[in-house]
């Protein structure tokens, strides 16, 4: 039954085209897509920081800051949706969407199929493994692809439902309350989180502006203010700050923050010393793939 | 031979197309049968899977966590099916419009059905966000409140109430519980105001904002998750699905209809096949009975009913030792004549079923009518015994029998020539001329010695006959007289050689002049004939023309006699004009001057006779200074029905006179003929319808004097 636990693990492996996925390698970390060649995808989805951005919002080409902070490219391919507001629906049209922004890398598709074109590099391996010369399209693709190979398997809570080891018992005591004190409800499934959106401040309202990257901003719903895509908690001890704006820079703030905005009431200090504990058999192994050479 | 070739092709395109309109005929009920099967189990497919995420989304109703996944693989799951059914090529076809407009309907249905399902989602989040987090609540006032103090407890109580009723609400999905929650909300915001403790307050004041998230939620989650329990989208579903199956019952009548002309079609190719095959072979049939009577026809003989020459051609090209036997009936040209052809004709029936009952049928003979009154009967050659044994039989039977012709009685006699040499029918024809030379012989069979015997024989009698011609003086001059057509008198006659035979029989140049030029006696014949036209030209006031070749003129020894016959008779001899025939053989033109140079003085003329006929070297024979020409008679002959013989005729003339040379017509044998004679301005006219040779030089009138008379001849 499926009440027999909110959580799945991540599977061990994904089947990627691993020629495609290099080439997205290359393209993620190349500063020569963006406007003024400053900041490149890894910029703000650092593999130092669990695929995102340790600053509490992005800066982009031209020193230009938005108004969100990154979330993690690790496992995102297991989101139902990709953005804060779920307006992209696979990594794909993701990826399209930082490229283009004039806060973040400033491009249009010319400028990149014209940069994409004069490097020897791109266009020999764009030949060999899309058989024409490279296009935005196909860059994408590859960018996606390499996303789709980025995630993080065997954390310890997984092995865990595996049954593969046991968590101690704080941390055993932090998923009994993950799921007591009601996270579980939004945060659950393979990505622990990533599967529907929800309303940030379902007691106490969570301050809203304008530019808050919510749901309201594609629905014009009123409801939808400060409705997000509910963000993955696999690999939360690393990404830090948090939150759509990036504003708690910890996580036992964090989780204090979200109890009382969606609880309404305060967690003890040993209720947060167990979730800060189960939060932590969320961390994952480094994708195999960002520890090879590339080129 | 076309006619065949179109034929098979056509009876093979039939049994081709025949084939392949199975094939396809297979082919097309298997794909669509196939299609049909594949579109309906999507269809069903489709339903279990909804059924599945309606339980799946009950299940997170009800459980207080649940792992969403689950829910939104089963969206993507139906949305792919809903993706590739819609662009299924079997629903395409026009027959599955009210299909697809259901399925585009489903599909925007489940559209909508996926956005409620996402809100229901977030709703069901916070409901169980509350409905989880309340108890802990009530638990925490525990610690908070005293249970011992009456006030407090009113506070635990009222918690508990608050969860109990929660929980009935939401998992019996009943809005009526709603006003007691309200009621409780109240109640607990009238205990807040009571209460001054800080934590207690904030307690109070969480489980009320739970209370108020839930009264908000509550209706909006109950009707979302109505309506994807609700069985409008498999309402909507159902009705593609029961659309489908009415739609593919078309369609597989539409197939079946399809079959059903298939069906027809192959078995028209096969009719169509039968009929070339039932055509071809009668018309073969139709075709060998054409032929069979054909050549029944053109190897019969249609008045005996004896096979023919033809078939005996063909017959007797299929025998090892062809022997023949060729039956005459003597005198059939006097029966014809005597009791006329139609009695001929039943004699030669009569006598064509007399052989047919008499040859012996151990003979395995042919029996043919070979032309005329001859018949054939053709046998493999056993031995001449047998042949005789045979021809016997046959003139015994003959000689006996007296044909009834009708009440006539005729009797008819036969003559028998056999053969089984190589040139079978011309031997045994040969065979057969001797037996009727013969008075005595009834049959002959054929040896080749025969062949040279009678070649022989006959050539030795012509030319006894003409040695003792020559020696009794018995070639003769007949006179034919030539017409001045001015006049219309005759002033000459041309001497014409003839032979007196022993029994007083007077022969024509043709029966003897061949043998005479083999025996070189043509020069005596000219000489004879000379010496008598000169004897009756010195009682004659008339002029002789005498014919004399080249060969004669060319011999020396001839060419004397001549000269001494004119020597001696040198009174008359200027009545002589010498016709000069054969002049193409003339060799020696020298010769020929001398000699028309010597006659000259004794006054003689000069004619080339046949003029205008084969080869004349006219230069040669003008320089001779002759005086007549005597213009062919094949060319007069012809002359009033050939505008071409017309114009050659006058070229002539006209050169004649233009040379001052005069011109004689020979063969003038009709009136017509004379008239363009005369027309043309020839001089002179001779022929059969002027006047025939007789032995003495004077002119009988012909037949209508009266005529030329009235022409002013």
């Amino acid at each position: 039954m499926a009440a027999a636990g909110p959580i799945k693990p991540i599977p061990t492996s994904v089947k990627y085209d691993h020629k495609k996925a290099e080439l997205g390698k290359v393209l993620f970390m190349d500063p020569g897509l963006s406007s003024d060649k400053s900041v490149a995808c890894v910029s703000c989805h650092s593999f130092d920081f669990g695929g995102a951005d340790p600053r509490p919002v992005s800066i982009g080409a031209h020193g230009a800051t938005g108004d969100v902070n990154a979330p993690t490219v690790y496992n995102s391919y297991f989101n139902f949706r990709q953005f804060w507001n779920g307006r992209a629906k696979d990594l794909r049209e993701q990826a399209r969407g930082p490229l283009h922004n004039p806060a973040e890398m400033g491009m249009v598709t010319k400028d990149i199929e014209y940069y994409l074109r004069h490097n020897d590099f791109y266009l020999k391996t764009f030949r060999e493994i899309y058989g024409r010369a490279p296009t935005h399209d196909d860059a994408l693709d590859a960018i996606a692809e390499f996303e789709k190979a980025l995630i993080t398997p065997n954390c310890k809570f997984d092995r865990f439902l595996r049954k593969e080891t046991k968590l101690s018992k704080l941390e055993y005591r932090g998923y009994k309350l993950f799921k007591t004190l009601g996270c579980a409800s939004c945060h659950n499934g393979i990505n622990v989180g990533g599967n529907s959106f929800q309303k940030m401040g379902l007691i106490f309202r969570y301050p809203w502006k304008e530019t808050s990257p919510d749901r309201y901003n594609i629905t014009k719903s009123p409801g939808d203010k400060n409705v997000y895509k509910v963000p993955t908690l696999r690999n939360i001890e690393l990404t830090a700050p948090y939150f759509h704006d990036g504003s708690v820079p910890t996580l036992e703030l964090a989780l204090q923050k979200m109890a009382y905005h969606n609880l309404g009431f305060d967690l003890s200090a040993e209720e947060i010393e167990a979730l800060t504990a189960f939060l932590k058999t969320l961390t994952g192994k480094p994708p195999p793939i960002i520890q090879e050479q590339s080129r | 031979m076309r006619w065949l070739i179109l034929k098979t092709t056509a009876a093979l395109f039939a049994a081709l197309l025949g084939i392949l309109l199975v094939f396809y005929q297979q082919n097309y009920l298997r794909n669509s049968f196939q299609a049909t099967e594949k579109i309906g189990n999507s269809f069903r497919v489709l339903h279990t899977e909804y059924i599945a995420l309606q339980r799946i989304v009950l299940q997170a109703s009800y459980f207080p966590y649940f792992d969403n996944d689950a829910i939104l693989l089963q969206i993507k799951k139906i949305d792919r099916r809903l993706d590739e059914l819609s662009k299924d090529p079997g629903l395409k076809k026009p027959t599955y419009t009210e299909t697809l407009i259901d399925l585009q309907q489903t599909k925007e249905h489940f559209e909508r059905l996926t956005k409620t399902i996402y809100e229901f989602l977030t709703l069901n989040a916070s409901l169980k966000n509350s409905t989880v987090y309340l108890p802990t609540l009530a638990l925490k006032a525990y610690d908070v409140f005293d249970i011992h103090s009456k006030h407090d407890r009113r506070a635990i109580v009222l918690l508990s109430k608050i969860n109990a009723t929660l929980f009935l609400a939401k998992n019996a999905l009943d809005e009526s519980f709603l006003e007691e929650v309200t009621e409780y909300k109240k109640e607990l915001e009238a205990l807040k105001k009571e209460i001054l403790e800080s934590d207690k307050k904030r307690l109070l004041q969480a489980s009320i904002g739970h209370l108020n998230l839930f009264l908000n939620i509550f209706p909006k989650f109950r009707e979302d998750l109505e309506k994807i329990l609700d069985v409008k989208f498999q309402n909507d579903l159902e009705a593609a699905i029961r659309d489908f199956s009415k739609e593919s019952k078309k369609e597989m009548a539409h197939v079946n209809t399809l079959s059903e002309l298939f069906l027809t079609l192959y078995l028209i190719s096969i009719l169509i096949v039968i009929y070339f095959i039932f055509r071809s072979e009668r018309e073969n049939i139709k075709l060998k009975r054409v032929r069979d009577q054909l050549r029944k026809s053109l190897i019969t003989d249609h008045l005996t009913g004896l096979e023919n020459r033809e078939a005996y051609i063909v017959q007797k090209r299929m025998m090892k030792h062809p022997a023949m036997i060729l039956v005459n009936i003597d005198r059939f040209k006097h029966i014809n004549e005597f009791y006329g052809s139609q009695t001929g004709d039943m004699v030669l029936q009569q006598s064509a079923q007399i052989l047919k009952e008499i040859v012996p049928l151990y003979l395995k003979a042919h029996i043919y009518r070979m032309g005329g009154d001859d018949f054939g009967i053709l046998y493999e050659f056993k031995s001449k015994e047998r042949t005789e044994g045979v021809i016997r039989e046959i003139l015994k039977h003959f000689h006996e029998k007296t044909l009834d012709i009708e009440g006539i009685f005729v009797d008819i006699s036969i003559s028998i020539g056999a053969s089984y040499d190589e040139k079978l029918f011309e031997t045994a024809d040969m065979a057969l001329k001797i037996t009727k030379s013969s008075k005595r012989r009834r049959y002959t069979i054929y040896d080749p010695s025969m062949d040279m015997s009678e070649t022989i024989s006959k050539n030795i009698h012509a030319l006894k006959q003409l040695k003792r011609a020559i020696a009794k003086d018995d070639i003769i001059p007949y006179f034919q007289p030539i017409i001045e057509l001015g006049s219309g008198m005759a002033v000459k006659y041309e001497a014409l050689a003839r032979m007196r035979t022993k029994n007083g029989d007077i022969l024509g140049p043709a029966q003897f002049l061949d043998a005479a030029k083999e025996a070189k006696l043509s020069g005596e014949i000219t000489a004879a004939i000379l010496r008598h036209t000169l004897k009756i030209a010195e009682d004659s006031d008339m002029i002789f023309s005498v014919n004399i070749s080249a060969g004669d003129i060319m011999n020396i020894h001839d060419r004397n006699i001549i000269f001494d016959l004119l020597e001696n008779h040198q009174g008359c001899a200027w009545r002589i004009v010498f016709e000069i025939v054969e002049s193409e053989e003339i060799e020696d033109y020298e010769i020929l001057g001398e000699f028309i140079g010597h006659i000259r003085k004794f006054g003689c003329r000069i004619a080339i006779d046949d003029f205008g006929s084969g080869y004349s070297n006219f230069e040669k024979l003008l320089q001779l200074q002759v005086d007549i020409l005597k213009i062919d008679g094949s060319l007069i002959k012809e002359i009033d029905t050939s505008e071409h013989t017309e114009l050659v005729v006058r070229t002539i003339v006209d050169f004649a006179k233009g040379a001052g040379l005069k011109t004689v017509a020979e063969y003038v044998h009709s009136k017509a003929i004379l008239e363009k004679v005369k027309m043309l301005g020839i001089d002179f006219a001779q022929g059969f319808y002027l006047g025939k040779p007789s032995p003495e030089p004077h002119h009988t009138e012909p037949a209508d004097t009266d005529q030329r008379r009235m022409d002013g001849t």
